[in-house]
């Protein structure tokens, strides 16, 4: 705390942001679940359902919370969200309240899947996932611009092809 | 042996038929090898295991056989239908061992045939219930060695225990000169019990015979005396839970109030005549006597005639088992790593568990969780010298765990203590505006201290090193886990930071593998140790790390701040 200028090892951030409308994305996904959400609570109160009590604050609430999340979650997201392929490794990092980094070395990679969601299709976007032996911790690239996510795995399954090894 | 009805010359059970065919077979034989039915005595061992599973209901059948007059007796007719079942199995289920593969064919209505090619084999692992054990059968499970939930196995339940025995030195060790087939050839008809695998109670404590003994090194064996390590692992909790629920379903199927049981009466009416306290000592001790009893009783069934051993072929065996007895054999060249689990009360009174990280296994349930045991419950020192030897090195056992820093220690009593406070607050709420009784507010505020303590324990055991090539991660207070992890078997490495972390320059490594539980994490790290660690881990991570110039306060780019305040981020974009 008292360095006021000192060098010490960091992990850069991975080099490729993902697509610019990903923050729409994201956004309407948030969006589709509050609604939900929200939607029930309405009924509950219409229907004067005794089990959530104090419908009016409660519903208070959960906007609040909603517009809160809407506003700040897509951006601080699009931040984060990056991704990285260099010679022999993948990069990404992911989250926004709890943001992770992965790095798996492309020797280690066994598939790359490619999809698209429906609310990703609205916004021509594609969610990359790279899988390694492990059942955890596969690499995952949300809201990548289609091409680029076509270009990637292609990419992704060529390198990684070419540095096989076991994989386990 | 007994009679074998559907036995014709395609079926051949004998051992001493069965067993040349695959081996001698030459490769261009494939399509000529014929195909096996299961042994002949799973005929009898089926519904007879499914009669023992139907026993509540056949009682409940012959109680309500007694009340009155019923409708069809629907529970015979289940039962016949399970039996006929279990008849078709049997006659639909084929298989054939050919040079190159298994092929295993099964299914009346949606046939299955599965394939699996030899050279993809991993694991062979064999288990006999008591029944089968009668007529010397062994159910087989061959895997092919896919990680966690894309596992793929063949099972052939129901195959003579000697031929079994061959099959699974065969497919383990098709690398080597196969030097304990003349054991079997010479053994097979005398004993049936062949190297490591039980599957006679009296026998499995003399099985080593004198042809297997040089390729095999025991490591370990049971000692009885561990037996009282038993009652510190809780395990009867579980099982009494369990009996409670099934005695419950039988009284209830026979309509029987427990209530007019002798026993049960002359209980309850016993302590209405004794003082309230004196009703809980009573059934306190009762409960824990109940518990160790069941408890023993469960290590008993698990883990008796335990051994552990290292074949020259290069797997470690496993054999454990009472009734059902057990042969587990895990490849040293899958073997990632071991664990060592400790809950509270087992380390309180000295002892621990290690069970092996490896590829291929399956990720079971009980006394496998997480891998194939490789020591039931212990004492630490055995626990720490079977690591040793099962990794061929000391040093990951014994290594000095660093301890992690004051911010680790602080998160530690934050979380605890925020959570406990919170539940606390909630039910003075309750108590102020609603019935809950002030007793419960008054007993719930003793949680604070035992949070705390919880808190120190979490970080003391908060540890880690990397030792001779293995990274050794020790966590948790409940249950204790020292995970010693080969770095060749690290696939990936994530670093997990929340606000908080970040705020406290932490940072949560997490080391993902094909094997056992698929990651083993080192939580709160400060920030440049985590780093270290990551690249030491996985070298490649390295060329994502730079040493840069950092001013305290400030701006990972990606800050919420920078984001708020319009600071540009990092805007470095794609070559």
């Amino acid at each position: 705390m008292s360095t006021s200028q000192s060098v010490s090892p960091a992990l850069r951030p991975p080099a490729r942001l993902v697509s610019p409308r990903a923050v729409h994305y994201w956004f309407v996904r948030a969006l589709a679940g509050w609604i939900v959400l929200i939607a029930v609570q309405v009924i509950s109160w219409v229907l004067d359902w005794p089990v959530p009590p104090w419908h009016a604050q409660l519903l208070a609430v959960t906007v609040i919370l909603a517009a809160a999340h809407l506003v700040v979650m897509p951006r601080w997201r699009y931040r984060v969200h990056r991704w990285e392929l260099t010679d022999d490794a993948v990069y990404t990092r992911t989250g926004w309240w709890t943001q992770e980094a992965r790095v798996a070395p492309l020797s280690r990679v066994q598939t790359v899947d490619t999809e698209r969601g429906p609310i990703g299709r609205i916004f021509h976007l594609t969610k990359v996932t790279v899988t390694t032996a492990s059942a955890a911790g596969p690499l995952v690239i949300d809201g990548l611009d289609d091409e680029v996510g076509i270009t990637l795995t292609a990419a992704v399954t060529a390198a990684a092809q070419a540095v096989r090894d076991d994989a386990t | 042996m007994i009679g074998e009805p559907a036995d014709t010359p395609t079926t051949a059970t004998h051992p001493q038929d069965a067993e040349p065919e695959p081996r001698e077979a030459a490769a261009a034989a494939d399509d000529e090898t014929p195909w096996r039915r299961l042994a002949a005595g799973m005929l009898l061992v089926e519904p007879l295991r499914e009669l023992i599973r139907f026993i509540p209901l056949l009682i409940a059948l012959i109680f309500a056989g007694r009340a009155g007059e019923s409708g069809p007796p629907w529970g015979l007719i289940g039962t016949a239908a399970v039996i006929a079942l279990g008849i078709v199995r049997y006659l639909t289920t084929r298989y054939r061992i050919t040079p190159t593969v298994i092929e295993v064919r099964k299914g009346m209505l949606s046939r299955k045939h599965v394939t699996v090619p030899r050279d993809r084999i991993r694991t062979v692992d064999t288990s006999a219930h008591p029944l089968q054990r009668m007529l010397r059968l062994v159910k087989v499970q061959i895997g092919t060695g896919s990680s966690g939930h894309r596992h793929e196995s063949v099972d052939l339940d129901g195959l003579p225990a000697n031929f079994a025995m061959t099959l699974r030195a065969e497919l383990l060790h098709r690398a080597r000169t196969q030097p304990e087939l003349p054991s079997l050839s010479a053994g097979a008809l005398a004993t049936p019990v062949a190297g490591a695998v039980p599957t006679g109670p009296a026998k499995s404590d003399t099985v080593t015979t004198p042809v297997t003994t040089p390729v095999e090194t025991e490591i370990v064996r049971l000692d009885p005396r561990w037996i009282w390590f038993a009652p510190a692992t809780l395990s009867g909790v579980v099982t009494g839970l369990a009996v409670i629920g099934l005695t419950w379903r039988v009284l209830n199927e026979a309509q029987v109030n427990p209530a007019d049981i002798g026993v049960v009466s002359s209980t309850l009416d016993h302590l209405e005549t004794t003082p309230i306290w004196l009703d809980v000592l009573q059934v306190g001790v009762g409960v824990v006597l109940l518990v160790t009893a069941l408890s023993v009783a469960g290590y008993l069934l698990t883990f008796w005639g335990f051994r552990l051993s290292r074949h020259q072929g290069g797997t470690l065996h496993v054999t454990r088992g009472l009734l059902t007895t057990r042969a587990t054999s895990i490849e040293e060249r899958r073997l990632r790593g071991t664990e060592r689990t400790e809950p509270l009360l087992l380390r309180a009174v000295g002892g621990a568990r290690l069970s092996a990280i490896a590829t291929g296994l399956r990720a079971g349930r009980g006394a496998t969780r997480g891998g194939e045991v490789l020591l039931p419950p212990a004492p630490q020192h055995v626990a720490v010298d079977v690591e040793a030897t099962v990794l061929r090195t000391p040093s990951p056992g014994q290594a000095q765990l660093l301890p992690r820093g004051k911010a680790a220690r602080r998160r530690r009593y934050t979380r605890a203590l925020t959570v406990t406070a919170a539940i606390n607050v909630a039910l003075t709420a309750w108590w102020w505006f609603g019935p809950l009784p002030a007793w419960v507010v008054l007993t719930s505020l003793f949680a604070l201290p035992l949070a705390a303590l919880l808190a120190r324990d979490r970080f003391r055991n908060l540890g880690h090193a990397v030792v001779d090539g293995h990274l050794v991660t020790q966590l948790g207070s409940l249950v204790r886990r020292r995970a010693v992890l080969d770095e060749g078997g690290v696939v990936g490495i994530t670093l997990r930071r929340s606000w908080f972390q970040r705020r406290n320059k932490l940072t949560s490594l997490i080391a993902t593998t094909a094997a056992g539980q698929q990651k083993y994490a080192v939580p709160d790290l400060d920030d440049t140790a985590a780093l270290r660690l990551a690249q030491q881990l996985l070298p490649v991570t390295g060329q994502f790390v730079t040493g840069v110039t950092v001013r305290p306060d400030a701006p990972d780019p990606v800050a919420p701040g920078a984001l708020l305040r319009g600071e540009p981020g990092v805007t470095r974009l794609p070559a």
